[in-house]
């Protein structure tokens, strides 16, 4: 044989040996250190030794265990069995083993592995938003970790309803790096759902281990299988088996409560003067009280007749159809209902301005942190309080920006019952505050200033905008 | 082994041709990667100037192959024992291969000229009537030129819809807005408003023979006119970043009235302003 031949069947064994060779590493779950690190900090300085304390190594690997037993790993996640709280009505086993494990497909041409295809490089595989994208995103992917969620129909302290998951997952949040993932199957897009929800009890559970240890002797063990050969070891194993399973049954219970939280929003009243004739026992739910009493006062006229043809007459459309003279009225109740809402916006119990700004730009203020910092680094952390948690995974901090409600971008989704929630519930994790005093009508008539707010000539940036024109052929 | 060589460059032209002919006539296993039907009433100009392309430069290459292979072959080393000579080359020779492909790069770039205008310049128009001179199809003529039917936003890693909506106005209250769901109606000359809101996306219909580099702070627009119901792909053209390969939409095509069912029906969905949540009990 030839060199050359030689040489030919060498490279072409090489090439076979390096594709075959590297295989991806098994995917683990990573340690909940940040939180970790905050439950020792509560337990003070120790006298001995001036440090903090710290959790010893048995401790953390009875965490280790435990999350093992409970969860499994991300090729072959489980859900606990609980007593109190049935999983199965939270996390679906047969859907999340489709978003679980390596990308590929089963035996029946089932996909697998969408959480790692869609979702991991940014959310990471353990679900605490630090996949190798997260880096690069502003804002940052959502850490399920905490359980805590903006844009959901619940108010804040309480968990997503499954139908908000799902939301964001179809439609994306606009002014963020999340995509839409619409044109998936309804089924994958389901097993996502699950999948989050599932990632976001075990990082529950995990913070809830980390708390049981700060309760614990230094050195005591969080659960001792092995003690099985004393009676007094035997209970206190089941002892604690049932602490544990029962803190787990309260973050399923939850969960579960989530769905039944009453979310409903009455319709919003139509602009129409017929909203101002109903009875007296329906017009606080489905009229617009505080806009009638407004406009007859801006009228002086003491029923809805006089207000019909006092406005006919200002907005000079006696002499046309009915339908045209109804729908001018509609446009001067619209412009009324903006007006209470901008007085809310920028007084009395709504105060949006604050934050928001005095031009709704949102920069009224622009120096605060989500949640998700605060927790960790104090609720007013300097720069020098990040370094100790960067260092255990948290990613550099960056402040939470209001809205700018100039720009007709809502992450929450544009929809009047997505405003309405974000105003009657606030956005958990950030400074917008839940308002619980506003009435329906109220929050209406900022939901309607709110959608008007792009489209004020001030907001329009197409005139910044060049048109691609050129010389027609 | 003496020939290895001339018969290894010999196998360029063969395979070459040969994967072409093989995806041509779509034979396994690689159905379906020749051209994507062609649903737009312009498509066949595309095409036809991509074939007219692919054979001229098709047949040039068989032709350099060959050549190629012939003179390995003939002067081997193993099979020539007289010494190499070196000339100067021919000036004939040169001034015939520079002109050649000159005259033929001359000539498809006029015999293209009326595709490019029609795809990229000749925006359809609503009305157009005579300027101060009187005359029509002048340059002074008054032209109205058709308003899009809605805006698509490229964005890392989705196709953001914005429909002008009842209005026929993009940027007003009524607009439609949706992600990756393109719907237009069929037999009708359709104006898209193309934009970028990050870096550069290349807007592509395969099945409309419709391309479009989206250019970040520059507003396109690209038009056409869909002959056949169905839903198609809309993908993106240029590598935009590591998400690129799922930057996908759908394009549906379907005829005027259920478009504007469609439309009324996301608008619909997009001002609800009341909820109740669905009372189909426990399952």
């Amino acid at each position: 044989m030839n060199d050359r031949w030689k040489v030919a069947v060498a490279s072409l064994l090489a090439t076979c040996a390096l594709c075959a060779g590297c295989g991806a590493p098994v995917a683990e779950f990573r340690r909940y250190e940040m939180y970790r690190r905050l439950q020792e900090k509560s337990l003070g300085i120790d006298p001995e030794t001036k440090t903090y304390y710290t959790f010893d190594a048995q401790q953390q690997r009875d965490v280790d265990d435990l999350m093992w037993a409970m969860f499994g790993t991300p090729d072959e996640p489980s859900v606990p069995q609980l007593a109190d709280a049935d999983v199965s009505k939270v996390v679906d086993l047969n859907l999340l083993q489709m978003a679980a494990g390596p990308v590929g497909s089963d035996e029946t041409g089932r996909p697998t592995g969408l959480y790692r295809e869609h979702c991991a490089h940014c959310h990471g595989v353990t679900g605490d938003g630090n996949g190798p994208t997260a880096i690069f995103l502003n804002p940052y992917p959502r850490d399920y970790r905490a359980g805590r969620f903006k844009f959901k129909s619940t108010p804040i302290d309480t968990r997503p309803t499954h139908d908000d998951l799902k939301k964001i997952v179809t439609d994306g949040i606009p002014g963020t790096a999340m995509p839409s993932f619409r044109l998936l199957p309804e089924q994958e897009v389901e097993a996502l759902v699950h999948y989050v929800k599932y990632l976001s009890l075990r990082g529950q559970t995990e913070r809830k281990l980390y708390e049981t240890l700060t309760q614990l002797e230094a050195g005591e063990r969080l659960i001792n299988p092995a003690a099985g050969n004393s009676d007094q070891g035997q209970t206190q194993f089941k002892e604690r088996l049932g602490l544990i399973q029962g803190l787990a049954s309260e973050i399923v219970a939850e969960w579960i409560g989530a769905e039944e939280v009453d979310t409903h929003i009455d319709p919003r009243p139509k602009l129409e003067l017929v909203t101002f004739s109903l009875p007296p026992e329906e017009e606080e739910k489905s009229g617009f009280p505080k806009l009638k009493e407004e406009l007859f006062k801006q009228q002086a006229v003491s029923s809805v007749d006089e207000l019909r043809s006092r406005l006919i007459e200002q907005l000079d459309v006696g002499n046309q159809p009915a339908e045209e003279q109804d729908k001018a009225i509609a446009k001067h109740m619209a412009s009324a209902s903006r007006q209470i809402g901008q007085r809310l916006y920028y007084a009395g119990k709504a105060n949006c301005f604050s934050c928001h700004g005095p031009s709704a730009l949102g920069d009224g203020q622009t120096t605060d942190y989500d949640s998700w910092v605060t927790e960790f680094a104090g609720k007013l952390p300097k720069r020098a309080d990040f370094a100790e948690w960067v260092a255990l995974g948290m990613l550099p901090p960056r402040n939470i920006r209001p809205r700018n409600l100039r720009q007709g971008i809502y992450r929450g989704g544009m929809r009047p019952i997505d405003l309405y929630w974000r105003i009657r519930n606030g956005i958990e994790g950030t400074p917008m505050p839940g308002n619980k005093q506003l009435t329906s009508e109220e929050i209406w008539h900022l939901v309607n200033y709110v959608q008007s707010l792009p489209y004020e000539s001030i907001s329009d940036p197409r005139m910044a905008e060049p048109e691609n024109q050129r010389e027609r052929m | 082994m003496g020939r290895f060589w001339s018969l290894l460059f010999l196998m360029v032209p063969v395979l070459g041709v040969g994967i072409f002919v093989w995806a041509i006539a779509g034979w396994w296993p690689i159905q379906n990667h020749w051209l994507p039907d062609n649903i737009n009433d312009h498509g066949h100009v595309i095409d036809s100037l991509f074939n007219f392309i692919l054979y001229l430069t098709g047949a040039i290459f068989i032709a350099t192959g060959l050549v190629l292979f012939w003179f390995l072959w003939k002067y081997d080393a193993a099979q020539n024992a007289e010494p190499v000579k070196y000339s100067h080359g021919s000036h004939t020779l040169e001034v015939v291969w520079s002109i050649i492909p000159s005259v033929t790069l001359l000539f498809i770039a006029i015999y293209q000229m009326n595709a490019w205008a029609d795809a990229k310049l000749r925006r359809p128009e609503i009305s157009r009537t005579p300027g101060p001179d009187g005359k029509l199809h002048t340059d002074d003529d008054v032209v109205v030129l058709q308003p899009p039917l809605a805006e698509v936003t490229g964005r890392q890693f989705e196709w953001r819809v914005r429909y002008a909506a009842a209005d026929g106005i993009l940027g007003t209250e009524d607009d439609v807005q949706i992600t990756n769901e393109l719907h237009i109606p069929q037999g009708e000359d359709v104006v898209l408003r193309i934009k970028s809101q990050d870096v550069l996306h290349s807007f592509f219909l395969p099945n409309l023979r419709i391309k479009q580099d989206v250019v970040p702070g520059m507003k396109q627009h690209v038009w056409f006119r869909a002959n056949r119901t169905g839903v198609y792909d809309i993908v993106c053209a240029e590598l935009c970043g590591w998400g690129h390969y799922k930057m996908r939409g759908r394009l549906t095509v379907e005829d005027r009235s259920s478009f504007n069912r469609w439309l009324a029906d996301q608008h619909t969905k997009q001002t609800q302003a009341e909820f109740q949540k669905p009372t189909g009990g426990e399952e």
